[in-house]
This record gives structure tokens, C-alpha cells and sequence, in this order.
């Protein structure tokens, strides 16, 4: 269910009382609530292609769409494209795995005491940057009628 | 051809390696020409937008791409496939005539093969403007060690939209994780493999 493009904060807490040991967790996750992204972890770019309007089965009239469309939640912006037949759409789709952030230093761990009277609160903490490049989100938009066409790809690349 | 159920992938084909897009041969005359330095010329400007996608207008011949729609109407069948539910909760999407499909994943189903080789030179010319592209995306990146070298297809489809519902886009709400239970099993699981 936690994607790799999904910021994960992990919070534990030990809290000595006695002879008595207390670990409380607390979880933050970060979640994109709309659109999708390509493919299950394999996919690293992806290329849609608007196909034309059906022009040989119906009238034009009547398969032309309204609506449609490509919407990208990319950069922090909502970049909305009205694409019709010819447009080629780039998506990338590459995501630094855990192995390469870790050698990169994006684990960052931090322990420290909290002294109240005579009580020590230890504090333990983990900050892990799943995706240090966030996924392209993106969706096609709904059409309200006739027909739109697109051929999908999805690519991974060899090093 | 209709077909569901059972994995049945194609071979991957591994698209060597090319340094410009061959645009100007005969075998791409439906790419625009100057469709290379469009890509070269707008891959800097989407990184000082920090933006990660690219879209370019008539990339393809719209009338190439009209002779290619005949056959397609005649071979189009949509496949029904069956997803996990994903993060749409929708198990079943059936909009789609599947060319090629990924080796071990899902959706699986049979792919259509005569559609796939109907588009076969559109494809060929895809790969080499994605390979272009992903290489100008990825230039100066210091994060890979290694050049792009080729790039494979993993997945292949052609999708039609339709304003029924469930038919009318690639929407794909995702849910905020809510069950502590399972976000708690969730981070021990993640905490053994960071110890």
C-alpha cells in the first residue's frame, strides 16, 4: 500500500518510567490524493500518443469528444493539456531506489533525551526519503462525449 | 482478438542505442522534421520549471495517423483485465486492446498481435523520441553512475474513451492510508529492512 513515491516519517518513542519500557510510534505518510503514475515500480518513462477522432465508423460529429485531455501535477504546478491527434506525451517516471539513496545519505537517523525531573524520555527517530526524484503524476481527463483514442507505452531503460 | 485470463507476454525488444533522432529517413517521414531540437530546446525548459514531463504538440502526422485508424477500428477488441483493485479500487478495466504486455505483471492477457504489427514503424518511431528525450532528461545527472543505453517497451496499449462510466478517463483516486493496524505492520516491516 506505501508507494515509493510517498514520503514515510517515522517517529518512535521510548519512554523509560521505572522499570517499566513504553514505545510509542507515531507514522506520518505523505499522500498524493488524486491521479496515477505509471506501471508497479518497473516503468521508468512513458509515452501517450493522442490518436484521431473516429472519423470512418460515424460522422465526425458524432464520435468528436468533449472534454479530454491530459493533466500533469508536475514541479508543484497543474499543467493541463487540451491534446488532440498527433501530440505526443513524455513522461518520466524514474525514481532513485532505497539502495541509492541510502548510499547517498538520505537516511538520516537522530536519537536524543528529553530530562523532566527525574524522568528520560528517549526520543529515536528516522527520516526516510523514499523518492528523491517525486513521480510525475498525471491522469487523462474525463470526456463528457464521443470517443477519444490513445496509444499508451510504457518504457524501462538499460545502463 | 478477445482474450482474458491467463500471462501470456511477449519477448521485450531492446532498441539499441541512437545519438539523434532519425527523423529525416524515409521510414519516419510521419515524425515532424524538427522535432529534435523542439525536444533538446524545451528539456531545458522543463527543468528550470523543475518539471519532469514533456509534451509535444503534432509530434506525429495527424493524416499518417488517420491511415493507420481503418485497420484499427477492425482489429480494436477491448480486453478485460484484472487489476488488484489498485489505488482507484477498480478490479476491472475493459477499455483497452492490449499490444504488448509486461512480463509478469499485471494487467496480463493475450496481446493482439496483428494490431501490434499494424503499429509497429508508429512504435519503432516512439522508441527512438523517448530514448532521445529520456537521454536529454538525464543528461548531467549525477545520481547515475552509468549513460542510458537502450531502452526496452514493458507495456503497450491502446485505450478508448468513451463517457460511459468507468469508460471516461484514467482517474485513479488514491486514499489517504488510514488503518493505523496496517500502517503500524506497514513500518515495523520497513524498519527491519533499514536495520
Amino acid at each position: 500500500m506505501i508507494q515509493t513515491n510517498q514520503v514515510l516519517f517515522f517517529f518512535f518513542f521510548w519512554a523509560g518510567l521505572g522499570t517499566h519500557q513504553r514505545m510509542i510510534l507515531l507514522t506520518f505518510v505523505l499522500v498524493s490524493t488524486k491521479q496515477h503514475v505509471d506501471g508497479a515500480g518497473k516503468v521508468d518513462g512513458s509515452v501517450v500518443v493522442a490518436l484521431p477522432i473516429d472519423r470512418w465508423s460515424a460522422p465526425e460529429s458524432e464520435n468528436a469528444f468533449e472534454g479530454g485531455g491530459l493533466t500533469f501535477w508536475d514541479g508543484g504546478n497543474e499543467i493541463h493539456y487540451d491534446t488532440r491527434s498527433g501530440d505526443l506525451a513524455l513522461i518520466d517516471r524514474y525514481v532513485v531506489s532505497h539502495d541509492k539513496l541510502s548510499s547517498l545519505g538520505f537516511m538520516v537517523d537522530f536519537v536524543f533525551d528529553v530530562r523532566c525531573s527525574s524522568y528520560i524520555l528517549k526520543i529515536t527517530g528516522c527520516l526516510r526519503i523514499v523518492s528523491l526524484f517525486r513521480a510525475v503524476w498525471h491522469q487523462a481527463d474525463p470526456i463528457t462525449k464521443g470517443k477519444r483514442w490513445a496509444l499508451v507505452i510504457f518504457y524501462r531503460v538499460e545502463r | 482478438m478477445t482474450s482474458t485470463g491467463t500471462i501470456n507476454t511477449t519477448p521485450t525488444r531492446i532498441i539499441p542505442s541512437t545519438t539523434v533522432l532519425p527523423v529525416k529517413s524515409d521510414e519516419y517521414s510521419f515524425v515532424r522534421p524538427e522535432l529534435q531540437q523542439e525536444i533538446v530546446r524545451q528539456v531545458v525548459r522543463q527543468k528550470l520549471r523543475k518539471q519532469r514531463h514533456l509534451v509535444l504538440p503534432k509530434a506525429i502526422d495527424e493524416t499518417y495517423l488517420d491511415t493507420l485508424f481503418p485497420k484499427l477500428l477492425e482489429l480494436f477488441h477491448p480486453q478485460t483485465v484484472y487489476y488488484n483493485g489498485g489505488i482507484a479500487k477498480v478490479p476491472v478495466w475493459k477499455i483497452s486492446c492490449y499490444l504488448e504486455v509486461m512480463d509478469g505483471g499485471v494487467p496480463t492477457t493475450n496481446p493482439n498481435l496483428e494490431l501490434k504489427a499494424h503499429f509497429e514503424p508508429l512504435l519503432d518511431a516512439c522508441n527512438d523520441i523517448f530514448l532521445f528525450w529520456y537521454r536529454q532528461q538525464h543528461a548531467c545527472n549525477k545520481i547515475h553512475s552509468r549513460p542510458v543505453q537502450s531502452c526496452h517497451r514493458l507495456m503497450t496499449f491502446v485505450t478508448r474513451y468513451t463517457p460511459d462510466p468507468g469508460e471516461e478517463a484514467l482517474l485513479k483516486v488514491r486514499k489517504v492510508v488510514c488503518d493505523r493496524r496496517f500502517v503500524h505492520q506497514q513500518d515495523h516491516n520497513e524498519l527491519r529492512s533499514l536495520s
